[in-house]
């Protein structure tokens, strides 16, 4: 395996809870999230693998959505807000994602 | 909006056909809410947002399947799942749904037929003629034709409870397969 198939599985498994720290942040339609995440390269990803994962997230109830007319002469939006569930999830993420940094920090210290 | 994309948009809901008509509707707004917005606010040319969004087909696949299109990298282990996954399926789906979604329907008709054949036996014996064809009997107990109604209601609505019970095993049974493919 190579450095980049490394970021994809990394990306692939850090994705969701990008997403879903984001939305509990801020409710944010799809195009509004491909934006936020394109300002970090190892986070980037296309329309094909976002619109598909908020959709699996919608149905699995840990987010819900509304759609939401423009001021702008644009058509109306699909926002993304995050639910009870979803709070709940993203909080067991959170504290699996400091074990895991934690763990990493002890082999890296052991290793100086 | 331009016409190449709202011919983009119509490709997409084309491959997006298996899919119930509710949610190819909601998916196809969403993306037509972004292509709007790239083409009046950011004034990207209809192929060039054609191209950041990709191929229309490879685009509604990815919709269709989610978690299996997440696999781009191959592994040993996923294979040997998923060889597992569809060698169970293949044989389980060779055997167990026939079978149970054949009893359902015969439970089912069995519920139907059984009070109609005790209706038909009462009916006539309270006619005056004995419809000898009909009727109701455990080893050497035979019902007499009130009695054979009753009871045939009572078996009509076992096999009706008995179809139910198995319509509910067979839909969990295609649950489980499906949550277990999904994680594939």
């Amino acid at each position: 395996m190579d450095i980049e198939d490394w970021k994809s599985q990394i990306k692939r498994g850090t994705l969701e809870f990008g997403i879903l720290s984001m939305i509990a942040g801020q409710e944010r339609y799809g195009y509004e999230i491909i934006l936020e995440l394109s300002k970090w390269p190892i986070l980037a990803a296309k329309e094909s693998t976002v619109y598909p994962l908020l959709r699996r997230l919608l149905k699995e109830e840990y987010l819900s959505s509304y759609w939401m007319e423009t001021t702008e002469g644009l058509p109306p939006r699909k926002y993304y807000s995050i639910t009870d569930k979803g709070k709940h999830y993203l909080a067991a993420m959170n504290m699996e994602w400091n074990n895991l940094l934690q763990a990493i920090s002890e082999i890296r210290e052991g290793e100086a | 909006m331009n016409k190449k994309l709202e011919d983009y948009l119509d490709k997409i809901d084309h491959y997006l056909k298996p899919m119930p008509a509710s949610e190819r509707i909601d998916i196809v707004k969403e993306i037509k809410s972004e292509l709007s917005e790239l083409e009046l606010q950011n004034n990207l040319t209809a192929e060039e947002i054609m191209d950041k969004l990709g191929n229309p087909k490879e685009l509604a696949k990815a919709y269709l399947s989610d978690s299996l299109s997440k696999a781009h990298t191959f592994h040993w282990r996923h294979l040997g799942s998923v060889i597992a996954f569809y060698s169970l399926t293949g044989i389980s789906g060779m055997f167990i749904l026939p079978v149970i979604s054949t009893l359902t329907i015969a439970f089912l008709i069995f519920a139907i037929i059984s009070p109609i054949a005790g209706f038909i036996k009462l009916a006539g014996s309270l006619l005056g003629f004995d419809v000898a064809y009909i009727m109701f009997q455990i080893g050497a107990y035979t019902a007499s034709p009130i009695a054979a109604f009753f009871l045939s209601i009572v078996t009509g609505l076992l096999f009706f409870l008995a179809s139910q019970g198995l319509w509910k095993l067979l839909m969990s049974y295609i649950r489980t397969v499906s949550h277990i493919k999904q994680t594939l």
